[in-house]
């Protein structure tokens, strides 16, 4: 009982910080090097490790995880300790946290390149990552719930509920979605197929944008604009409202991006309405944040740090208006495929998490160094460059996307398409890239402004790691001799939070089993559709490590315009054996459901070594060394028992003679390539991705327009 | 910051930020408003508190209208002990009002108080409701202590026996029920959805087995649970043989349970079980913004703690501290000055001047002689008496008012609100509807159709959006009001509020102030060297009336005195620059009779310097201003009376509006309240608008008992409405408010009628499902919800625009 | 779909769990005061600065806590 006195713990903070820093230089430049090769393919500076498809799934990674995770780490270390009067429950969880996560992103950084990808948006990371990602997460949690228990405060401070949400669900999400049986190191398969495997993709995609880019944020916001502006937040009510509206109606949102696909409809019509009803409580934190602000717009004027969490608020009000709208059916017809996610998706990561993350370490290094901001002026340069880098970043992309919709969808007079030919779309939008690739630029030559002024400010100051401070002890909850149960649960706050998490688990997996029985695909089962000859998984797995599912969709929505440029719309059975789903959500390029037998396997030849040569113009990068490197028929047999474990009906004992059945396959394709004056020999790649190119969609293939 | 106060003309205090105009202490580089601000200034610094003045500016609380007080009432164990929360070995837990509490430095200061004391373990300050809970070591430091230290930085706890309620929200229960409805809510709704949009889910088996088991499973904590508390209240009134508007929400949600899982377990179907929670939740919003509204006003007081809560009992030489109720008649006690007379006593000393401003809202204190019986409730004013307790307190002349059978529960004509009436017929209509539509269906053979028929008559008709319309707009109007400075008892009181035609008014302390009084010098004023002498010397007494000469005469700089002396009752003297002066009585100042001649209903002080009279300052009640403009708005809608306690001098005064007819003077507390009963037996709505404990009897009387107070720490439990004296010109517009509120309660009323009467037409056919119904009645409900708040704050507008906000915080 | 069961029963006991939470803020009065907890969250002070109290120096200190 008494005073006591403790020491926050700065330094762990200090050093997610300067990761966050780090990180964020690094992600955005190869985002920009990913937006440079959009009108640029040599930009990928003629190797495989540095082409779009494999640094996409780098850049997002790296921005999401590294950038937005190391900041959420540091504000989170910063704020609750603060907010709780306590110390961090244990320093070396702290440093396991710190160092596990850089090791995660460092892995990934390496592995991405390299081609190691399972092809789920935003959960890339092959599974030995995906196990270490949950360990260390875990870990946080436990550092986190210790530190709330160890406490000093009795009222944990809105930011904290926020803090645990965000933990607990993406602990989750994380979990069911990385459900997978692995081949071998680097190498799995997803538990799920098709329809399934989407769906879950996209519960965790909207939640992981929900629980790691959102309610994580808004703890921030809670914590450091009220502290940033010196005054309480404007309604604490409403943020305690706010919260608990939030966390009821997110988890079930996700659905919302797969409308027009194969997804039952009522799930669909259920994600969109579920969106609708999020406007609310998301406005609800938007209004309580700039409304904190009222009567001191004057501060905010000479203050940069002020202005970056304004425009941040800002950026989220837009976003979160933005989502549900582009849940409407309508809207979604338009956006979907186009560079609107893109531009929807960068208001966010550049204005709301960017900013905060700015504004918050604007604030936080003076306070750690105790000192003043190096310079005003440079911060204010940097907020004006980060604004107009997003301006530049967004409005060619939202033009853009309204192109790419007018032209797709563009039938002449006599009812034929007005241009049949992608490219000519991609060609018309190639400036709009440009433009952006520009705003990128600015954006990041601010981060760089940025990284220069914390360094000085740094220098001036001197760091305290270990900051002094007291507080009277928490003393145990006194309450009168009745309910005595509600007395146990307050001693045990968290007691709850640890069992509920447990609970989801075990409830998880157990619900999962069955599924893996995939007795479930029955019901949209077509019989015409049959598994993978091995070449053609073979192929397929070629396809996802070099990430072309990030610009080739394979979804045909049943819209008329879509059916007459790339044949009969996708069924739901069709994917039963697409372990894991590659729908693809962004067309730079076509659709290629039904690209099987469109050309011949000399186009696909010519076109992998050279897609000018086939297509002039197109902003495709070439794949030279699929022509050199063999594919890897040893690990067939492996795949095909995976496989089978995941229901797809291999008959038993066919992995004995697999590679003889490959090989088989591969040489009928070289010899029709021989035909078209082509030499090759059938354990290159290329010839396993014309396999997997020439199959697709063409099982239940119908009349379509092209032949 | 203090350079920003330089620049000012007159300094203000470091500490308080008030003007320092009486005088001026400087103080290390700081000027402060009065001794009181530099000391706690100067224990502030010494514990290295000082960054209290860098949380907010100049946020202490001023020293200047300190009362000095005795808490000597705390040394009792017995009582000390019962105002603690929680107690062990080492530790005590106490909460106190500190009404001071008022920006975001106070939360600061009060909170660090362990700095102040190493008793002291932690404090925990609630904003809102202005307290503070401190957990001490009660070894180290006794309550007494903890309250002087409080005192000695101007942050005095107002001890109240009352003090320990409501230490835990009496809203967690609401937020849980609203909370857990609006979680089933949400969830049930997304199991219903796939049916709104008649959609395929019962293509998917698995989920058409297990969505309508979810439903149900989420239907027990709203049914059993969030909705318990109508069913209770239904079952109250039905045991009583009454019928209250919890009846027939009771019974839609109790059809609407059983018939889902009718649905649900022989039809599997999905059941209404998110229109049930809807249902639920919405009536629980409207609820707790009902609830929301009381917290406003914590009324009904016991008389009791107007008094201090234990006093100096005289044992043969020695003083001891008792407890009130534990004294009796002929019990001597010893009164300080400024302390409350207990119980009706005699008065054994000389002389006393006693203050029975709360009791009568008389201002001038009245001189008792040795021998005269002096009464429960006034304070004595100046230097302390003994007193021989004549009754014990609880028979004492005051409680009599209160025992008054008239101020009995039930006194005032149990007025059954308008919603409550409507909803009796309502019940029975829509129940006879709803069994004869089911029992027509029954006889067209159409089972199916006639539980139809049957639950949605019930849901579409449930009469939430009815519920709603009164708490919500009369309850938004109290919030309203309290912000204007008129405080309601409860939604009723609005009502009742709203009926009145006929106004009475009480004198002193109503239409005059009783707080101010206008002081007239007769005679030749002195030079201003004296009067300076003067001042300082008014300065010395604690007697009220030099406390009202001091303020009125102008500013002088403090002079040196010497050889002061205070004879109570009659007056001071002492020696200032050379020159004797004595202020007071006539036969005080020069032993002659009075020669100037005497004013009605005004008491005089005389000023003699070196034996030479100068002459008198003649002090007399002041009415309010524009009360002129407040009779004659008043009159045109309202019957207009007087009822006064004071002789008739006044009259002609008041001629000018009042007819001589409606004003009646020297009236006694019973006989007031005898008025209001004949006018009330005439069919009257009459409303009292007085001040003071006397008036009791007249206030809960009569339908409507309005306070007029200076303070809201004079709580006058009569009463169902206080109003600030300064707001009394407000009066018309409040009623024109009342009126208006009022008639929106109606019009939500027809609104929520028209959703019925449409709903019902479709639903006796059974043409509704469920489901629509379901949706239209929270939609009623919000629409009337709309209507109401918006309403009420266009009215607010309208008549309550030109209110200056009260003054809290 | 199977695969919606399973979501949908993940995401239920998430927010059920969620909902205890929620039970046991407002049972142990987390909520009971929501307006100080604002303003407490503003400082975070220093511990006891043992400095000899000169008003002078007192004022140093009020400026450099002005500052922050």
């Amino acid at each position: 009982m008494g005073i006591e006195k403790f020491h926050y713990d700065n330094k762990v903070v200090k050093y997610f910080a300067i990761a966050t820093v780090i990180w964020g230089a690094i992600g955005m430049l190869v985002g920009l090097l990913a937006a440079t090769q959009m009108f640029a393919p040599e930009a990928n500076l003629g190797s495989e490790y540095t082409t779009f498809g494999r640094i996409r799934p780098l850049h997002t990674n790296a921005v999401i995880f590294a950038f937005v995770g190391n900041a959420i780490f540091a504000g989170v270390y910063y704020s609750m300790q603060r907010l709780l009067k306590t110390r961090m429950f244990n320093d070396a969880l702290s440093w396991i946290n710190f160092w596990g996560w850089q090791l995660i992103i460092l892995s990934a950084v390496i592995t991405l390149p390299m081609g190691f990808t399972s092809s789920k948006e935003y959960a890339e990371l092959e599974w030995p990552i995906d196990i270490a990602i949950a360990i260390i997460w875990i870990v946080f949690g436990i550092n986190m719930i210790g530190t709330i228990i160890k406490r000093r405060e009795k009222h944990m401070y809105v930011a904290i509920w926020f803090y645990i949400a965000s933990f607990i669900t993406v602990a989750v999400l994380h979990v069911v979605n990385s459900f997978a049986i692995p081949v071998d190191f680097m190498k799995s398969y997803s538990a799920f197929s098709g329809v399934q495997d989407a769906l879950v993709q996209w519960w965790y995609g909207h939640n992981a944008v929900a629980f790691f880019l959102t309610t994580p944020y808004l703890g921030l916001m809670y914590y450091f604009l009220p502290k940033a502006a010196n005054r309480p937040i404007y309604s604490y009510k409403l943020s305690i409202v706010h919260f608990w509206a939030l966390i009821f109606l997110y988890i079930w949102a996700g659905p919302h991006h797969l409308l027009y696909t194969s997804l039952p409809e009522w799930a669909q019509a259920l994600g969109t309405a579920f969106s609708i009803m999020l406007i609310a409580p998301s406005w609800g934190g938007m209004v309580n944040g700039l409304l904190t602000l009222r009567g001191a717009w004057d501060k905010v004027k000479e203050d940069p740090i002020l202005k970056f969490m304004v425009v941040a608020i800002t950026a989220y009000g837009m976003a979160v208006f933005e989502g549900p709208m582009l849940s409407l059916k309508s809207v979604n017809a338009i956006a979907h495929y186009t560079d609107w996610i893109v531009a929807h998706v960068h208001i966010g990561a550049l204005g709301w998490n960017g900013f905060l993350t700015f504004g918050m370490l604007y604030w936080m290094i003076p306070q750690m160094w105790k000192t003043k901001l190096f310079s005003r002026k440079l911060a204010n340069t940097h907020f004006w460059l980060g604004t107009l880098g997003i301006i530049f970043y967004a409005l060619p992309m939202y033009v853009s996307a309204f192109t790419q919709w007018l032209m797709w969808k563009e039938f002449t007079p006599e009812g034929i398409l007005q241009y049949p030919n992608f490219l000519s779309t991609t060609l018309q939008i190639i400036p709009m890239y440009m433009i952006r690739a520009f705003g990128g630029l600015l954006y990041l030559s601010g981060v760089f402004v940025m990284v220069y002024n914390l360094i000085k400010t740094a220098k001036a100051g001197n760091f305290v790691a270990n900051e002094a401070a007291e507080a009277p002890a928490l003393e145990k909850a006194v309450s009168k001799g009745k309910e005595y149960w509600h007395r146990v649960w307050e001693r045990k706050p968290i007691f709850f939070t640890i069992l509920t998490t447990i609970a989801i688990l075990l409830g998880g997996i157990f619900e999962l089993i069955p599924s893996f029985m995939m007795k479930d695909n029955e019901a949209t089962k077509i019989e015409a559709v049959k598994p993978y000859t091995p070449l053609e998984l073979e192929g397929r797995d070629i396809y996802i490590s070099e990430g072309c599912v990030g610009c080739h969709s394979q979804m045909i929505r049943p819209f008329r315009y879509e059916t007459e440029r790339y044949g009969e719309y996708s069924k739901a059975g069709e994917f039963v054996y697409d372990h894991p789903f590659l729908w693809g959500s962004k067309r730079t390029g076509p659709d290629l459901h039904r690209v099987g037998g469109k050309y011949p396997d000399s186009w696909h030849f010519n076109h992998m070594y050279d897609p000018r040569s086939m297509s002039p113009g197109s902003t495709m990068p070439p794949y030279p060394w699929l022509l050199q490197q063999p594919y890897d028929l040893e690990g067939l047999p492996d795949k095909i028992t995976v496989m089978r474990k995941l229901g797809v009906p291999y008959e038993e004992g066919f992995e004995e003679n697999v590679e003889a059945n490959a090989l088989a396959q591969a040489k009928g394709i070289v010899k029709s390539l021989e035909a078209d004056g082509i030499e090759t020999v059938p354990e290159a790649k290329i010839v396993a991705l014309i396999a997997y190119l020439q199959r697709l969609g063409t099982d239940i293939k119908v009349e379509t327009a092209d032949n | 910051m203090s350079i920003s106060k330089a620049k000012n003309q007159i300094l203000e205090c470091r500490h308080c930020g008030e003007k320092c105009d009486q005088e001026l202490i400087e103080n290390q580089g700081h000027n402060f408003c009065c001794e009181g601000c530099r000391i706690v200034y100067e224990i502030l610094l010494e514990n290295d508190l000082d960054n209290f003045y860098s949380v907010a500016d100049s946020p202490g609380v001023s020293s200047k209208k300190k009362k000095i007080q005795n808490f000597d009432f705390l040394k009792d164990k017995a009582f000390s002990n019962s105002l603690l929360d929680f107690k062990n070995e080492e530790i005590s837990k106490v909460r106190f009002y500190i009404p001071a509490i008022h920006c975001s430095a106070c939360i600061w200061l009060l909170e660090k108080l362990y700095k102040l004391h190493s008793g002291i373990i932690s404090s925990r300050v609630d904003f809102n409701k202005k307290t503070v809970i401190i957990s001490f070591k009660h070894q180290e430091l006794s309550l007494l202590e903890l309250v002087k230290l409080l005192d000695s930085i101007a942050y005095t706890p107002d001890i109240q026996l009352d003090n320990k309620k409501s230490n835990t929200s009496p809203y967690r229960r609401i937020w849980l029920q609203i909370g857990i409805a609006g979680f089933v809510f949400g969830n049930s709704m997304l199991f219903s959805l796939p049916e709104y949009f008649g959609l395929d889910l019962f293509d998917e088996d698995i989920l058409s087995k297990i969505f309508p088991f979810l439903n149900a499973l989420l239907a027990l904590p709203v049914v059993f649970f969030t909705a318990q508390d109508y069913f209770k209240s239904a079952w109250a009134a039905l045991k009583q043989k009454q019928i209250n508007m919890d009846v027939p929400i009771s019974i839609g949600i109790i059809t609407l349970f059983t018939y889902s899982y009718y649905i649900i377990f022989f039809q599997s179907g999905l059941g209404y079980i998110d229109s049930l929670s809807g249902l639920v939740f919405f009536l629980l919003i409207g609820k707790y913004y009902q609830q929301k509204t009381f917290d406003h006003l914590r009324f009904d007081r016991d008389i009791q703690s107007f008094f201090p809560l234990s006093v100096t009992k005289i044992k043969g030489q020695q003083e001891e501290q008792v407890l009130l109720n534990s004294i009796i008649p002929s019990d001597i006690l010893k009164i300080r000055n400024e302390e409350i007379i207990p119980a009706d006593s005699l008065l054994i000393s000389d002389e006393a001047s006693i203050d029975y401003s709360f009791v009568t809202g008389e201002s001038v204190p009245e001189i008792n002689q040795k021998e005269e019986l002096i009464y429960a409730g006034g304070r004595l004013k100046g230097a302390a008496i003994l007193v021989q307790v004549k009754k014990s307190p609880s028979q004492s002349y005051l409680a009599q008012l209160w025992d008054d059978e008239s101020i009995q529960q039930g006194a005032k004509a149990q007025v059954q609100s308008t919603a409550d009436k409507i909803s009796k017929y309502f019940t029975a209509v829509v129940l006879a509807i709803a069994i004869i539509s089911f029992g027509t269906w029954i006889y067209l053979g159409d089972f199916e159709s006639g539980i139809r028929a049957f639950t949605t008559v019930l849901i579409v008709a449930c009469p939430c959006a009815l519920a709603l319309a009164t708490p919500v707009t009369l309850g938004y109007a109290m919030r309203v009001l309290s912000k204007a400075g008129f405080f309601v008892k409860s939604t009723q009181s609005v009502e009742d509020l709203s009926k009145i035609d006929s106004i009475v008014f009480d004198k002193t302390g109503t239409l005059t102030y009783s707080d101010k009084a206008e002081v007239v010098f007769d005679g030749n004023m002195p030079e201003h060297k004296v009067l300076a002498a003067v001042k300082t010397l008014f300065n010395q007494s604690k007697h009220p009336l030099s406390q009202i000469i001091y303020n009125w005469l102008p500013f002088y700089p403090a002079q040196k005195i010497e050889d002061y002396k205070e004879i109570s009752g009659q007056g001071i003297s002492a020696k200032v620059n050379g020159q004797i002066i004595k202020l007071g009585k006539k036969q005080f100042v020069d032993n002659q009779e009075t020669d100037f001649d005497k004013k009605a209903s005004s008491s005089q002080v005389y000023i003699n310097v070196d034996g030479l009279t100068y002459g008198c300052f003649n002090i007399k009640h002041v009415f309010r201003k524009n009360i002129g403009d407040l009779f004659n708005s008043l009159s045109t809608n309202y019957k207009l009376n007087l009822l006064s306690g004071d002789q008739a001098s006044e009259k002609e005064f008041l001629k000018q509006w009042l007819p001589e007819e409606n004003m009646y003077f020297e009236q006694l507390p019973g006989d007031k309240k005898e008025f209001i009963t004949k006018w009330q037996d005439a069919h009257q709505k009459v409303m009292m608008a007085g001040d003071g404990l006397n008036d009791s009897a007249a206030l809960r009387k009569s339908d409507f008992g309005l306070a007029i107070t200076e303070s809201t720490s004079q709580f006058s439990p009569a009463c169902d409405g206080i109003l600030f004296g300064e707001n009394l010109k407000q009066l018309p517009n409040i009623m024109r408010f009342s009126k208006a509120a009022f008639r929106l309660v109606i019009a939500g009323f027809v609104l929520s009628f028209l959703y019925n009467v449409v709903g019902l037409s479709f639903a006796v056919q059974a043409l509704l499902s469920p489901v629509i119904a379901a949706i239209l009645m929270p939609i009623s409900s919000f629409s009337v919800v709309l209507l109401a708040t918006l309403g009420t704050r266009y009215l607010a507008g309208k008549y309550l625009i030109n209110f200056e906000k009260s003054r809290d915080l | 779909m199977n695969i919606l069961v399973v979501l949908i029963i993940v995401s239920l006991i998430v927010a059920s769990g969620f909902l205890i939470a929620f039970i046991w803020a407002v049972r142990s009065g987390q909520y009971d005061d929501a307006s100080t907890p604002s303003y407490r969250m503003l400082w975070d002070d220093a511990t006891t600065k043992k400095e000899s109290k000169k008003s002078n120096q007192s004022t140093n200190h009020k400026q450099q806590s002005n500052g922050n």
